[in-house]
């Protein structure tokens, strides 16, 4: 008893000395950025409520949030769900915010029926909240990121660029169906294609965010229907990576099409080998840092546009190299 | 009559709730789509049951000695990412990478085995928590990115084949013959089947059911590492969440194979066909051109009818639960 007595007390020791830790250096997870004082003169505290931690997009976003805190000298909280897209836990983050008197909540608040109720709570606190990547009809004070319709669009003119007047089947691949903004991309997406007789859409499948599952389901897809020749990857750690993995391994880089999504050093190599024919960059870092700076006009009394396109960079091997350099990512595979 | 009862043995056989259901699948499948019979499918089925079965293998040894385990998962996510900090970042040869990842999986299962044997603490929500734990480290030791860089040679683990075979398979089917004839050939193998039927009468029989449980956590943690490095061979990139999620499909094969949850008993043999079974409906949903939006609620209903036959089928033949 008295031993068990020692190893809980030890427990508890070393649990203090390690959060005292993090405290002080600032975990990834959730990160403080704080400097000197802010344009505006006042200290802000804000919370990223993101969808997941890590990945190739969201630790753009994580890395944009932080400069631009930084930069500003505000506090600034990265936070994030232990399981990825868990609604009900980003809103309980929400309302952690709420509670440490947060000046503001930025991030993918991606449910309507979910966040709807905490927002205009949030707002009568006089806090701020803008959304990235997700847009709620506006009962958000901005926003920004990729423009969904846009980007199913955007996908589909590359798709039409990459095939020309060669017979083509589609597959478009999702991690899976969260909220209306993916059928949204979806519907753009078929919208676009119409008129161009020669590509078929085969339809959505899904990868559940994990890339053995795409790699595996687009293998079978091939086998199944040997007329599929393209994919369009929604999922950067899913499919994009999955995907690429397929064509490489069956050597189909000349006869597959395939646009992939976001950008890490392991897309770019995979950009440079062919089995990627380019990716579509959804520019995350800019969601992360403008976000901060919106937050920041309005605060200063100017007037910010409700919702901004952050646009979205088409990366092939001709550019993969320069592109990964400019974000700190090594392209270590050469062009073939 | 002597047919009869020798039909009657076969059929109680623990391994045959998943086979009913496999070949009923692949009679389907098969009638649906007869790509489905083409070597080069089978060879996918079979690379895709190997990558679980890596994993189930020992993990039906750890059930039958009474245990659970749900780090798994984040144990394979931190096998890669080792694996590739190891190569990436300290510049180590593969195979010195791959021993200090199995050398880390040795750490995890030790860890594991303090938690749960030592400390005599639930392994099912300790094992939950550690994943998180594991989980967690692997995201602050990468900020979540993946690492990248490996020199081509380590694609042959996870990428290469030999003679049309992929390398996962051959190394499944070896892990496999080793773990059955340890279970049911070595005094060890009935030392965990005693452990898990009665840990008092066990200690009674003077067994260290300590370090029985102890040995076999290890073993579950240094394989689902050499997993972790198998998925970062096949990607040449080391994900951190790559095997997210999967442990309760590994555990859901386990139990379909005829192993108990509650300990005591179980066959290497089953767990495979479980693994199996699973990789059949993947594939086989693809084939039959399920649609995407129905593929999880038909995957769930075979598995809640094969576990409803198995049942009914143990108690025709009087084997029970």
């Amino acid at each position: 008893m008295r031993k068990l007595g020692m190893i809980m007390l030890a427990g508890v020791m070393a649990a203090g000395v390690v959060m005292a830790g993090c405290n002080s250096a600032a975990p990834s997870s959730e990160t403080a950025a704080s400097g000197g004082a802010s344009a505006s003169g006042e200290k802000k505290t804000i919370y990223f409520v993101s969808l997941k931690v890590g990945g190739a997009a969201w630790s753009q976003a994580q890395q944009g949030f932080e400069d631009a805190c930084k930069e500003l000298g505000w506090d600034g909280y990265y936070v994030a769900p232990t399981t990825a897209n868990d609604s009900s836990q980003m809103a309980n983050l929400c309302e952690t915010a709420m509670t440490s008197q947060a000046d503001a909540i930025l991030g993918p608040l991606f449910d309507k029926d979910v966040f709807t109720d905490i927002i205009n709570r949030a707002h009568e606190q006089g806090m701020l909240v803008g959304t990235t990547n997700t847009y709620l009809d506006g009962i958000e004070d901005f926003n920004i990121g990729t423009d969904q319709k846009n980007m199913g669009v955007t996908q589909a003119e590359t798709l039409i660029d990459l095939v020309g007047d060669k017979p083509c089947k589609v597959v478009w691949m999702n991690q899976n169906i969260s909220g209306t903004t993916v059928l949204e991309t979806y519907d753009a997406f078929c919208e676009t294609l119409k008129g161009h007789d020669n590509i078929v859409i085969h339809g959505i499948e899904f990868d559940d965010n994990n890339p053995t599952t795409a790699a595996d389901k687009m293998n079978n897809l091939w086998k199944a229907d040997p007329q599929i020749n393209a994919v369009i990857c929604n999922d950067s750690t899913g499919a994009s990576m999955g995907v690429a993995n397929f064509i490489e391994e069956n050597g189909l880089q000349d006869e597959f099409y395939s646009v992939g999504i976001d950008a890490s050093a392991d897309i770019l190599n995979y950009v440079m080998t062919g089995a990627l024919d380019c990716t579509l960059d959804q520019n995350f870092y800019r969601m992360g840092y403008e976000s901060v700076y919106m937050l920041k006009d309005i605060w200063d009394g100017k007037e910010v546009e409700k919702k901004v396109d952050s646009g979205m960079n088409r990366v092939t091997a001709d550019t993969a190299v320069e592109y990964g350099a400019a974000r700190g990512y090594e392209v270590t595979a050469s062009q073939k | 009559m002597k047919n009869k009862s020798k039909m009657t043995a076969m059929f109680s056989r623990p391994e045959m709730g998943a086979v009913l259901p496999i070949i009923v699948m692949v009679v389907i499948i098969g009638m649906v789509n007869p790509n489905f019979f083409a070597v080069r499918n089978l060879v996918d089925v079979a690379r895709a049951t190997s990558y679980s079965f890596i994993i189930a293998a020992p993990l039906t040894c750890l059930f039958i000695s009474g245990g659970s385990d749900l780090s798994v998962s984040a144990v394979t996510n931190l096998g890669g990412i080792v694996c590739g900090w190891a190569m990436a970042s300290m510049g180590l040869p593969i195979p010195l990478a791959v021993l200090v990842t199995l050398a880390v999986g040795v750490v995890c299962g030790l860890i594991k085995a303090g938690i749960v044997v030592k400390l005599s603490l639930p392994p099912f929500i300790m094992t939950l928590g550690l994943q998180y734990v594991i989980n967690g480290f692997v995201l602050v030791s990468t900020n979540g990115l993946p690492i990248t860089g490996f020199s081509d040679s380590f694609k042959v683990l996870g990428q290469g084949r030999l003679a049309g075979v992929y390398w996962t398979i051959i190394i499944a089917v070896i892990e496999g013959i080793l773990i059955h004839i340890m279970l049911t050939r070595t005094k060890f193998g009935r030392q965990i089947c005693a452990v898990g039927g009665n840990q008092e009468t066990a200690k009674l029989a003077g067994i260290d059911v300590n370090k029985t449980r102890t040995i076999v956590n290890v073993l579950v943690s240094v394989l689902a590492a050499f997993c972790g490095i198998c998925m970062a061979s096949r990607f040449n990139s080391a994900q951190t969440t790559v095997a997210t999620g999967t442990e309760m499909t590994i555990m859901s094969s386990v139990i379909i194979g005829g192993t108990s949850m509650m300990g005591g008993s179980g066959t290497i043999i089953g767990s495979l066909l479980g693994c199996l079974l699973l990789a059949v409906i993947n594939n086989g949903l693809v084939l039959m051109h399920v649609s995407s939006f129905w593929q999880n609620l038909i995957f769930g209903a075979i598995l809640i009818i094969s576990i409803i036959i198995d049942k009914y089928r143990r108690e025709k033949s009087g084997s029970g639960l």
